[in-house]
């Protein structure tokens, strides 16, 4: 059974003055525990909806989303679902609801009720996870944009979820907090934890295995982000770009004759040029 | 020969501290030196809470020097004979986020609250208006749409057409790109490359997203915990790669990757910015 | 089995720096800013302060007599000094409203003559009367307002906004049994502490973005309805600003199941020690002889001594 079901999911937004805005158009997806997928389209696709969805943060105006089997739609469920898949937001400040880094990891579990000796062990394990033990008396308005973003999953870690759901979670961040959140997320991917992200930042995005493509609140695309980088009329549909380091190695096959790569990292590229020259593939030509 | 332009701002050994006086003091600018002439576009990066953000409000005068030196025009304006509201439409700052400081009803009305403020003619402030909100790419007839309609892109340009309409000499924007989607930034630079092609005018941006720079600034400072502590023309300073990369700064893609082969022993050259550049200087290695 | 109690978490060396409003002019202002010293103030038990803030308020409310007036001085002087806290900064805030505490003087000295006709006429001239009934009356108010603010700042130089909270609700969950929304109430105190700064900054941000456009915010101090009313265009997008937040942060609560104060556990768990019984014994001692002093009536007597020394 695949983690999260999503059938034919339609989703309308309705203004007070009677006009509506229709953000998802029959979604169908399915997502198998331990992916990394991430979600890209242009500001207004519809990947902030359909994220807020899977963790009944929104309901379905048409169709049906199952997390680990249960309906989004069912109250009785919410519970579960929530503690099956955390959410993590755009932005560090106004996800962060206690004064104190640990209190704010605390409080999840607290709303589900965990019994109070298992409590600590939760927050540390989450705390440990990300990094941010040895700030755990900190004050949370004091931590760096970056630390609070990682505070944000330890929050949600400390419900020990399946799944984590990032809402363009690095949009605020300089590169270099970037880099270090990222690492986390694939760290915790690679023990095990699936991760949906939604970014439009190209270079995030190739690091994912799983690309799905929204635009007009529809799918046009579910595939390896290397398949979707090849199609250029695809990327043009959905307003995407290029991650850097496939813009460069275009560049750099245009100099170096037979080269071809699809890096989707810079170090990976320059791997293979290094590989490239080594064994003198252009001789011959 | 030509005179050397005098800067449009130019600030002098500037130091900045929050909070002075007690025991939470955080010196946020120390003995900062930087300066923007016209027909210039002046980078300025820095990892978060370098000061780029205190620098920059140091330049139209929202802050006031504590220790040091702000020429804006030739003139100091440590002097509080300069009036500020005059020096602030000389000089155009739009900050960051600035889609969350629209507060107007309609568009129109907010674009127009610039030139309101300088006193100008209703024809005035409407030819202001016009040439503002078109020279981002919102039409005139948009300016009564209701802000609450407008997307994250258009906000953003009406917020800008909201400084433009003042007419600066100096436009200064901080992270101008951050949040907007690719499409809306390469917009968002082509309406900032028409702007700035008008002689006299100069730019300063400040941000975290290194292509921003690379492409559009002619020199570049690095703040790094409120000191500049590299300043030169866009490729001197990027061409620094370790440095950069040392101090939690990016480099534009192309340098990272003549970095990379260079740590493998290639004899490339670090001098490469665009693509370009850095296939061609690859492509030299075939015939090395 | 390790329940996390306040003493450890300062024992492990935790926070080290203070918490820092990003708006100056609160920062000068210096009331409810909390300045981590780890003096034995800091680690009493917050109900234990919380208690002995309320009864030195109503203590100080209550009383009539100068002595004791002073008696609750000095002890508030002596808690900040235990507190570490530097004099200079728990007196600033009295420094900004010292006038406005003379005008209020002022007040009781030459109004209460008229009202209460029954004292000694100590200085008169034409209608303006002052009475030694009305002197007393206007130290008293002054000496009142400087015990409560002085109070006030020792409660929250030592006490940081997560232990207030904290301390409330233990106090207050008792009642949570006869459904009174403890919980609840607190989160939404606590959550409102939170944003305050993180407001205060917007609007700052606001101010700032209008100013660059040409708005004169203006500095001159006594232009203070023009400056209110230049501040009128802030309100929208501020109030919009926080129910973007408030949206953000509902929908942050509701994705780690907060369903209110019903079936929660607690991470945080105040246990009383011996030092804090010790405290509010000490605290309740003072303030209680103060009261006593005060039903004792001894101003007659002390006035008569001081006037005696002074001859």
């Amino acid at each position: 059974m695949p983690l999260i079901r999503i059938r034919n999911l339609h989703h309308e937004y309705r203004n007070e003055d009677g006009t509506s805005l229709r953000a998802l158009k029959g979604i169908n997806l399915e997502i198998r525990e331990g992916e990394h997928v991430c979600l890209v389209g242009a500001n207004g696709s519809g990947k902030s909806t359909l994220l807020l969805h899977l963790n009944a943060l929104l309901l379905p105006t048409e169709g049906d989303v199952e997390i680990s089997g249960w309906s989004t739609r069912d109250e009785s469920s919410l519970v579960k679902i929530r503690s099956t898949v955390g959410m993590v937001f755009q932005s560090p400040d106004t996800q962060i609801i206690a004064s104190v880094v640990e209190e704010e990891v605390a409080f999840g579990p607290e709303n589900i009720g965990v019994p109070e000796h298992k409590l600590e062990q939760r927050v540390d394990e989450a705390l440990q996870e990300v990094g941010l033990l040895e700030l755990r008396n900190r004050p949370s308005r004091l931590l760096s944009a970056g630390q609070k973003q990682l505070l944000a999953i330890a929050s949600t870690l400390s419900m020990k979820p399946r799944c984590i759901a990032l809402d363009e979670a690095t949009s605020m961040l300089d590169p270099a907090s970037r880099r270090r959140f990222l690492e986390r997320v694939e760290n915790l991917n690679r023990e095990g934890m699936t991760i949906i992200s939604a970014t439009h930042n190209m270079d995030e995005a190739a690091l994912a295995r799983r690309m799905i493509v929204l635009s007009g609140g529809k799918v046009i695309a579910d595939s390896s982000p290397l398949e979707i980088f090849s199609r250029k009329d695809l990327l043009r549909e959905a307003r995407l770009g290029l991650p850097s380091s496939l813009k460069l190695a275009h560049k750099v096959g245009e100099r170096l004759p037979r080269f071809r790569s699809s890096a989707l990292s810079v170090d990976v590229l320059a791997e293979e040029i290094d590989q490239y020259l080594l064994r003198k593939d252009w001789i011959g030509s | 020969m030509n005179p050397p332009l005098t800067p449009i701002v130019e600030v002098r050994k500037l130091s900045h501290s929050y909070l002075v006086g007690t025991e939470l003091r955080v010196d946020s600018l120390r003995e900062v030196d930087f300066a923007v002439s016209p027909g210039e576009t002046v980078g300025l990066i820095g990892p978060a809470g370098s000061g780029k953000s205190t620098l920059l409000h140091h330049l139209n005068g929202l802050i006031r020097p504590l220790s040091g030196e702000v020429r804006v025009l030739g003139v100091s304006i440590s002097q509080s004979s300069m009036r500020m509201p005059m020096v602030r439409t000389r000089i155009g700052l739009l900050f960051q986020n600035p889609e969350n400081q629209l507060f107007e009803q309609f568009v129109g009305d907010d674009v127009a609250f610039g030139p309101r403020n300088m006193g100008l003619s209703p024809e005035e402030v409407r030819r202001r208006v016009r040439t503002a909100m078109e020279l981002v790419g919102l039409p005139f007839s948009h300016k009564d749409r209701q802000i609450t309609t407008l997307s994250l892109g258009e906000k953003r340009r009406a917020a800008l057409a909201g400084v433009l309409a003042l007419e600066p000499e100096l436009l200064v924007l901080d992270e101008p790109t951050a949040s907007l989607d690719p499409e809306g930034r390469k917009r968002l630079l082509r309406t900032l490359g028409e702007w700035r092609s008008v002689e006299g005018r100069a730019l300063v941006i400040a941000s975290h997203n290194m292509d921003d720079i690379v492409e559009m600034a002619d020199r570049v400072y690095v703040l790094i915990k409120g000191s500049v502590v590299l300043s030169g023309t866009t490729r001197d300073v990027f061409t620094r790669a370790d440095f950069l990369l040392g101090n939690g700064l990016g480099v534009p893609a192309a340098t990272a990757l003549m970095h990379d082969l260079s740590n493998r022993g290639y004899g490339v050259s670090l001098n490469a910015l665009s693509d370009l550049e850095a296939a061609k200087e690859i492509g030299r290695l075939l015939r090395g | 089995m390790r329940s996390v109690t306040w003493r450890l978490r300062r024992r492990l060396g935790g926070c080290c720096v203070a918490e820092r409003s990003e708006f100056e002019f609160f920062a000068k202002l210096s009331i409810g800013q909390y300045i981590p010293t780890g003096s034995v103030v800091h680690r009493l038990d917050p109900r234990v302060k919380l208690i002995l803030g309320l009864f030195l308020v109503i203590a100080a409310i209550m009383i009539s007599s100068i002595v004791s007036a002073l008696i609750l001085t000095v002890a508030v002087i002596l808690g900040l000094r235990l507190a570490r806290v530097q004099l200079r900064l728990a007196f600033a805030p009295l420094k900004i409203m010292i006038i406005f505490l003379f005008i209020l003087a002022l007040i009781q000295l030459l109004t209460i003559p008229q009202l209460k006709t029954d004292a000694t006429v100590v200085f008169q001239r034409g209608v303006l009367k002052i009475t030694d009934r009305s002197i007393v009356s206007a130290i008293l108010l002054m000496v009142r307002f400087v015990v409560i603010v002085l109070g006030l700042s020792l409660f929250s130089f030592s006490t940081s906004s997560s232990e207030v909270i904290h301390g409330i609700e233990h106090l207050l969950r008792p009642l949570q049994r006869i459904g009174f929304p403890a919980h609840e109430l607190t989160l939404a105190a606590h959550i409102s502490l939170h944003f305050f700064p993180i407001l205060v900054g917007e609007a700052e941000q606001l101010m700032m973005a209008q100013a660059a456009r040409g708005a004169d915010f203006g500095y001159r101090k006594w232009n203070f309805l023009r400056k209110l009313r230049k501040m009128l265009p802030l309100l929208v997008p501020l109030f919009i600003v926080s129910l973007k937040h408030a949206q953000n942060m509902t929908r942050a609560m509701e994705s780690r199941c907060y369903s209110g104060g019903a079936g929660r556990t607690h991470y945080v768990r105040l246990h009383a020690q011996p030092a804090d019984y010790l405290g509010l014994f000490l605290g309740c001692g003072v303030i209680s002889s103060a009261m006593v002093v005060n039903l004792l009536h001894v101003d007659g007597t002390v006035w008569g001594l001081l006037r005696e020394l002074v001859m």
